[in-house]
């Protein structure tokens, strides 16, 4: 089954981007579980200009936000605060333990969801704020002060996992 | 800014990291999404012969144009060739009259032949002076010969061969100019007698050349004219005077004998239209989990457009040529659609209720160009639970459309009237090759208190079932304007409607006709 073959095919790169999205496993294997549906319903829809893989992804993303929008309370994004972002010198060696990408998800999913949703958007998806912004129906500004808060909460994190 | 910000180091750990990251998620999850899956949805496919069907459904409308067509060419044809016929008719008709008038002039004039004394008599000075400006007319050495003694009898018999002349030279179209120094000396023989004649019975000889000029100038003469003015333009217009109008460049000093022409044209152009669903809410095909409602809705849609491009032309007859060409067209549509859903037909999700507040809705939007799947979302201020299924959520949707074509029209042209301005009626079909296509959702506006959509999940769509081949009837009916002998300027208010649909959804019925004003100039060679 064609389908099939394509989900085979995709699924780890997919998965791997529901994970970062989710709040947890189990919502991941939801978006994904969604985002495939959609994927093959909307298939038509894909004109040839740009990857295929690239258009799979929006998809998946698309679905991953709707599906953040979903959950009790929605998106919530903090009031941004005089927060002072110093991320200081971060030695690669201190991640050569935790490198493995699936710690480093399982970590971003310990972060707010305003916070990682759009530390995924602009970093990994490459978005501007202004796409953010009309992405998540927030302010530019607030896009940029989510994402020096949830780079300041990050960087907490994998301090505290390597003291621990 | 975001250049530094990008380039930070926990940006760059982030992307090195993640980057490639896969993880295989658990194995029965494609059971899930199988199960989710409908067996594929039967989206109508044109069928190879769709085009073909939907043309024979506008039979009539393709009958009509091929009519118009065909009846300018028979009507033109049927035309001249009357036209012909009766000048022809008209003509042997004055022939045969004026062998009458030649012959009972004959017959008039013998008698006095053969009883006139061998004398001849000097004419009176009145004879003289009445005789006078008809010799002047013929010249020749007849009428200057002293044996030819001025008078009216004589200025009528002098007609005889001059008419005779000018007959055969209408019939056979050439001049024949020695017939009458042929005749010089039979004429001063008859005018000598006759004039012996008036001297010996003056009254009744003058009456009787007089009814004879006058029975020639009322009977003849004037219709003569008439009809060797016709025929003039006859042999002029066929070159050979034979009836070949039909072959024949036109007779227009500003055109010539030009055959083809070349040009440009432009036309902005508003259209209106209908879009009527066929199918009804609640019949939507749905897939997965997620049921798509089509709209019961009626909307208008209203359009503005342009085309531009080139244009062959070929004269087939002095006034009808035949013309095609290569356009480019671009049709912005504007719409607003009315939404009538119910509460019940929002986008269930189980196992992941949201927020109480927000509800998705997913349809089919049906517009001109066939149905897009659109999703908004509607914020509630009561929960759900305290929202009955069946309350009705009606909201105006504005979309917008741009369709873009390259045209191939084939058309005929008639011109009617004379000199530099002319009519123009124009018909024919426009053959439209679909090119591109973009469909936008611009605002939603709720009309219900209850719900505010807010936010839309998919703002940009694309329809899938567009024709990608179109038939156009094209008529219209203008001024031309020949500014010299090979460039005219066309002014045309010109007509467009769709003979077939711009879509293969069977589930919408949609119809337009576009205005515009087409400007062109035209170059004959």
């Amino acid at each position: 089954m064609a389908q099939q073959q394509l989900y085979e095919h995709f699924k780890g790169k997919m998965f791997a981007v529901c994970l970062r999205y989710a709040n947890s496993r189990q919502d991941a294997e939801d978006v994904l579980q969604e985002g495939f549906v959609k994927v093959f319903r909307d298939l038509h829809q894909f004109r040839g200009e740009g990857s295929f893989e690239g258009w799979m992804r929006r998809v998946i993303v698309n679905v991953a936000l709707q599906h953040l929008r979903k959950q009790r309370g929605g998106l919530q994004f903090a009031e941004l605060e005089n927060v002072e972002y110093k991320l200081g010198e971060v030695e690669d060696s201190v991640f050569e333990e935790n490198e493995k990408a699936a710690a480093l998800v399982k970590l971003m999913q310990k972060m707010p969801a305003g916070f990682r949703t759009v530390l995924n958007l602009y970093v990994l998806e490459e978005y501007s704020h202004q796409e953010i912004a009309d992405e998540l129906g927030i302010s530019v500004g607030t896009s940029k002060s989510q994402l020096n808060r949830a780079k300041l909460f990050l960087k907490n994190l994998l301090e505290k996992n390597l003291a621990g | 800014m975001e250049e530094n910000l990008h380039n930070d180091r926990l940006e760059e750990f982030l992307k090195r990291s993640l980057d490639g990251h896969s993880e295989d998620p658990p194995g029965d999850l494609w059971s899930k999404i199988a199960a989710n899956l409908e067996p594929p949805v039967a989206v109508p496919t044109p069928a190879p012969t769709a085009l073909k069907v939907r043309f024979l459904q506008h039979w009539w409308a393709v009958a009509a144009a091929a009519a118009v067509v065909a009846g300018l060419f028979i009507g033109q044809h049927f035309y001249f060739s009357n036209k012909i016929e009766q000048l022809s008719k008209e003509l042997k008709q004055n022939n045969t009259q004026l062998e009458q008038l030649e012959q009972r002039k004959l017959t008039e004039t013998k008698p006095v032949e053969n009883n006139a004394p061998a004398e001849v008599l000097e004419p009176t000075p009145a004879q003289a002076a009445n005789q006078q400006p008809s010799l002047a007319v013929q010249g020749g050495g007849t009428g200057t010969s002293t044996a030819q003694k001025p008078g009216t009898a004589a200025n009528a018999a002098a007609h005889l061969p001059q008419a005779k002349k000018q007959r055969n030279a209408a019939g056979d179209g050439q001049l024949q100019m020695d017939s009458q120094q042929q005749n010089t000396s039979g004429v001063a023989q008859k005018q000598q007698e006759e004039t012996r004649k008036s001297m010996d019975n003056p009254t009744q000889t003058e009456s009787e050349s007089a009814t004879s000029l006058e029975q020639i100038a009322a009977t003849s003469g004037a219709n003569l004219e008439k009809v060797w003015l016709k025929r003039l333009a006859l042999i002029v217009q066929t070159n050979l005077g034979a009836p070949a109008l039909a072959t024949t460049p036109a007779i227009d000093p500003l055109r010539n004998s030009n055959r083809f022409a070349i040009g440009v044209n432009a036309m902005p152009m508003v259209s209106r239209g209908s879009i009527q669903a066929v199918k009804q809410d609640g019949q939507g095909q749905g897939s997965g989990q997620f049921p798509r409602k089509f709209v019961d809705q009626n909307a208008e849609t209203s359009a503005q457009a342009w085309l531009a491009g080139i244009a062959v032309e070929a004269a087939m007859t002095p006034r009808l040529s035949i013309g095609t060409g290569v356009n480019y067209q671009t049709v912005n549509y504007e719409t607003t659609h009315n939404l009538s859903l119910r509460f019940d037909d929002r986008r269930h999700n189980p196992g992941h209720p949201g927020n109480e507040h927000e509800h998705d809705f997913q349809y089919y939007l049906n517009t001109a160009a066939g149905s897009v799947e659109i999703e908004v979302r509607a914020d509630s201020d009561d929960t759900a639970q305290n929202i009955p299924d069946d309350e009705k959520i009606e909201a105006e949707v504005s979309t917008s459309q741009r369709l873009s074509y390259v045209s191939v029209p084939f058309y005929a042209n008639y011109s009617m009237g004379k000199g530099r301005l002319r009519a123009l009626a124009k018909g024919g079909i426009m053959l439209n090759f679909l090119q591109d296509n973009e469909f936008t959702v611009g605002t939603i506006k709720s009309l219900n208190n209850r719900f505010d959509f807010r936010q839309k999940e998919q703002q940009k769509g694309r329809p899938s079932d567009l024709q990608s081949v179109t038939v156009d009837y094209v008529a219209g009916l203008g001024l031309e304007y020949r500014m010299n002998k090979t460039t005219s300027l066309r002014l045309e208010p010109t007509v467009i409607g769709s003979l077939t649909s711009l879509h293969n959804n069977p589930n919408i019925e949609s119809s337009e006709i576009s205005a515009g004003l087409n400007l062109g100039m035209t170059y004959s060679f």
